[in-house]
């Protein structure tokens, strides 16, 4: 009888069986199996999408309040310093000053229609970069209502700064522990909402230029005999392009979720 | 020493992280590393390589909703395998083919202790013997003896007693040994 075997011989047979049936060939499903099931995946059903109107609203509210908490009194820039700075603040400063003036056929009356104009007019700042930038007269004061390119002014006021007034930086500016701090909160930020599957072309490659330019301040930043001054004015210019980047892509998810169009089209990327 | 499942794959923290975060390239990766697993437990369980097919799409679907509910207390192959293995056997009991097969009450067969049969070795001689098997017996024989669940989890997933489970590995056995051409041995 079974129950007669010592237990360590009773049970050598059942490994063997469990070996011989766990060493079979594992089988092959048919072809196009991911395809099947990429199809039927949720554009939005993570759990992400739960907090991605919070996300938003944090990261909107957070791009719209630092630069303007750190902005100098004045947003005046200095025509000779900025001359000497990259191209894409030729754009930023084209903001005509007024910030508070509204879209003019987006009623922004909450955060994620501020979004909305975002997209809209962060792809315009790529058009803008093309050599016949032809802005007509209605967007102007849209485009000053844009988070980003209120980052940029704060960028561009924090070159000019030295110029206009050190004592003011110096009260406002944030520490370099503010800066890190900022910079991983924006790339765990920018983690939980990048999204690739959708899309629109223009705003990926603004998000491809705002990766290019992190790479080289990432790579600037990696030089051992860096200024003290230098490092700091590297990592500000880091968390202003994270900011723009982030602006970009929760919009980007925002519009998506909701059936928004970006620029003539969505594009399902797979 | 136990045998390994073939779901025992180590996935790193950061393509979980990726794919909680909605990533559908972390979700092909995962897609590619755990198709063959999943689509063998369920053609073992179902019989069937359509239905192994639909399991495989199921199970993948359903953890790709789910995946930001998985806190890592325990390896995640192993939260995988058990989605797996539910959808299959909801598929055999939507299907009906449990409750006909089960009727049997062999609860008093003497479990199998004789050696392997040689032909046992022989992949192809077995899986066709596997595929002969009723669809309860051949799950629970490959839930026991290939993945390594015991009779109380086997008799959890099934909705049945511990005793089933059991009966269903002996049963299973023997049927084994006698597609495989293999006289019994002795139990007297």
């Amino acid at each position: 009888m079974p129950d007669a075997r010592p237990p360590e011989a009773a049970s050598a047979p059942s490994d063997d069986w469990g070996q011989v049936l766990a060493a079979l060939p594992l089988e092959s499903p048919p072809e196009g199996g991911w395809q099947r099931v990429a199809q039927r995946l949720p554009a939005r059903r993570s759990p992400a999408r739960v907090w991605v109107p919070a996300a938003l609203a944090a990261s909107l509210a957070l791009l719209l309040l630092v630069p303007w908490k750190t902005q100098p009194p004045t947003t005046q820039v200095n025509p000779g310093v900025a001359s000497s700075s990259q191209h894409d603040q030729h754009v930023e400063r084209a903001p005509p000053p007024t910030v508070s003036a509204p879209p003019a056929t987006v009623d922004a009356t909450d955060a994620t229609q501020v979004a909305v104009a975002a997209t809209e007019t962060g792809e315009r700042d790529v058009a803008a970069s093309l050599p016949e930038p032809s802005v007509d007269a209605a967007t102007q004061p849209r485009r000053s209502t844009t988070p980003h390119l209120l980052a940029d002014t704060h960028k561009a006021a924090t070159v000019t700064a030295p110029v206009a007034s050190t004592d003011k930086k110096a009260a406002t500016s944030p520490s370099q522990e503010d800066l890190y701090a900022e910079s991983a909160r924006l790339e765990a930020l920018l983690a939980q909402i990048r999204d690739d599957r959708v899309s629109s072309g223009t705003a990926m490659a603004l998000s491809a230029e705002l990766h290019d330019r992190l790479g080289g301040i990432d790579a600037a930043l990696s030089q051992p005999e860096l200024e003290a001054g230098e490092r700091l004015g590297l990592w500000r210019e880091r968390v202003a392009t994270l900011q723009r980047l982030t602006g970009v892509e929760s919009t980007q998810r925002w519009m998506a979720a909701n059936g928004y169009r970006a620029d003539g089209q969505v594009a399902q990327i797979y | 020493m136990p045998p390994v499942s073939s779901f025992a794959i180590d996935v790193p923290d950061t393509l979980l992280a990726r794919a909680r975060a909605g990533r559908q390239d972390a979700y092909e990766q995962i897609y590619r590393w755990f198709e063959r697993p999943v689509f063998t437990l369920a053609l073992r369980i179902c019989g069937d390589r359509e239905e192994a097919a639909d399991v495989l799409q199921d199970t993948m679907l359903k953890l790709f909703h789910h995946i930001g509910e998985f806190r890592g207390g325990s390896p995640f192959w192993g939260w995988l395998r058990q989605i797996a293995v539910n959808e299959a056997l909801m598929r055999l009991r939507r299907n009906r083919r449990f409750d006909m097969e089960i009727a049997v009450d062999e609860e008093d067969l003497p479990q199998d202790h004789g050696s392997l049969p040689p032909a046992a070795a022989d992949a192809a001689l077995l899986q066709r013997a596997l595929a002969a098997l009723p669809a309860a017996t051949r799950s629970v024989l490959w839930l026991y003896h290939a993945e390594g669940y015991t009779h109380d989890e086997i008799a959890r997933l099934m909705q049945r007693t511990p005793s089933f489970s059991k009966s269903q590995l002996a049963r299973g056995t023997r049927r084994l040994r006698t597609l495989l051409q293999i006289e019994e041995p002795s139990h007297a």
